[in-house]
């Protein structure tokens, strides 16, 4: 899948735009991004815990030419706007019609250096290339990008520090069975910065779902008590001395917004010590004077298509409740447990799904975002913090 | 008689390790080893059914 680094820029433009980057600024993130091996030895590690994989397939579905850049015209009257200075630049720096492949994207842009789903070897090539990175403290810096949630280290129905519940790989040089909880003990220590993706890595998520099967004989409930990056700080270093929080992003919803990702990439590249100063309670990133967004910062209320059914009182009484739909206004989900007032994510201002124009939920206010709410489900609570246990079945 | 571990296999969704056992210049046997475990039917023990729509894709 070849796209042209013009397209490519030009789809950011669209992503920018919809978020209300400037003009201004997307120029300057825009010189960043059309430099070759911008990262001049900093290095990106994606190293998955217990995860279902969602992460890097919603990522790599964006990134990867899921997005038919056709499809970026829909928000023409704002790309044109940016897409002249960002198309003048590309003409004088990067040459027109120079194209890149997507591995270039993921090894230019961001330098990636371990990724199981995408990365090329396996076995021992790719192993050492995380032994190394967790044992020689020759190797240079690193981004930690994590998905997935840690299992306890304490070993809560363990029979090693936690390793059994999540291994991630083999190195047989040393003969040793490489861990989740190994990895992050050492890679959280040595990483620049820590990038939890997606709300296991953030704050546990489901396998870190507290159960009720308790095994009286061993007298332990049966789970593997996952949690997310700061959970395993907190249980690993009590009190973190050496501030690793403090360098922790997190990127929350279930999946992670891939474009919430990519901005606060390139936020990071652009400006460190203003992005790790400028994160909400939860770590989350905060609009920045170089990268101005509000991905976390509204409620999906404010943005709900369904708002005015909401002040109108016309509320969903069951599933499938098609009152509504024919003048395009159906019912607000707020009775069937609906949790947008309390969640912060970007499901409403980015949306998921967006090259779908044929979608049959297509959003019927003419914009392009789509979320659960556009498809008639109530929001539960995925990118918040104590999802699942938040789950209120109200039917 | 070695056993050869190829541990993570790549360009697959999820954790896989592989054990081979090799005698002379053949191999007699090969494993899979899932090496990633969440428990997930234990995670949906006694929740309400209804929850499991939302827990399950997650797998």
């Amino acid at each position: 899948m070849r796209i042209t680094r013009r397209q490519f820029l030009k789809f950011l433009g669209g992503t920018a735009a919809a978020l209300g980057i400037s003009q201004v600024e997307w120029s300057q993130i825009a010189q960043i991004l059309a430099r070759p091996n911008i990262l001049n030895g900093a290095n990106v590690l994606w190293v998955q815990g217990q995860t279902c994989g969602g992460c890097i397939t919603a990522f790599a579905d964006v990134y990867y030419g899921g997005v038919d850049q056709d499809d970026v015209s829909a928000l023409s009257s704002y790309t044109d706007i940016l897409t002249d200075s960002v198309e003048d630049f590309i003409q004088n720096y990067a040459g027109a019609g120079e194209s890149i492949t997507v591995e270039d994207v993921l090894l230019d842009v961001i330098n990636l250096q371990y990724m199981n789903v995408v990365m090329a070897p396996a076995g021992d090539a790719a192993s050492s290339v995380l032994y190394k990175y967790m044992y020689d403290t020759s190797y240079p810096s690193f981004v930690l990008i994590v998905e997935g949630a840690i299992p306890n280290p304490n070993g809560m129905g363990s029979i090693t520090n936690g390793d059994d519940f999540c291994g991630i790989g083999h190195y047989s040089p040393q003969n040793q069975d490489l861990g989740m909880v190994t990895a992050m003990e050492r890679l959280i220590a040595r990483a620049s910065a820590v990038i939890a993706y997606g709300n296991c890595a953030s704050f546990g998520n489901v396998p870190g779902a507290t159960n009720a099967k308790y095994d009286s004989a061993t007298k332990k409930y049966e789970h593997t008590d996952a949690s997310g990056v700061f959970g395993f700080i907190d249980r690993k270093w009590p009190g973190d001395p050496n501030n690793y929080k403090g360098r922790t992003i997190n990127i929350t919803c279930c999946p992670g917004h891939p474009e919430a990702l990519l901005l606060t990439v390139v936020d990071y590249l652009v400006n460190q010590s203003g992005l790790l100063g400028n994160l909400d309670t939860f770590h989350r990133p905060k609009s920045s004077l170089t990268v101005p967004h509000n991905l976390f910062e509204k409620t999906l209320h404010n943005d709900c298509p369904r708002l005015a059914q909401y002040g109108q009182g016309f509320f969903a009484s069951k599933f499938g409740d098609t009152r509504g739909q024919a003048y395009g206004k159906p019912p607000c989900l707020w009775k069937l447990g609906c949790q947008g007032q309390d969640v912060r994510t970007p499901c409403h201002t980015i949306g998921w799904s967006r090259q779908h124009a044929d979608n049959p939920y297509k959003s019927t206010d003419g914009g392009t975002n789509i979320s659960c709410i556009h498809a008639g489900m109530p929001c539960v609570g995925c990118g918040e913090r104590g999802f699942p246990e938040t789950l209120r079945t109200e039917y | 008689m070695a056993i050869v571990k190829i541990d993570p296999v790549n360009r697959i969704e999820g954790h896989l390790g592989v054990n081979v056992n090799i005698s002379g210049s053949s191999a007699n046997a090969a494993s899979a080893i899932a090496t990633m475990y969440r428990g997930f039917e234990n995670i949906l023990y006694k929740r309400p059914v209804q929850d499991a729509i939302q827990i399950i894709p997650r797998i």
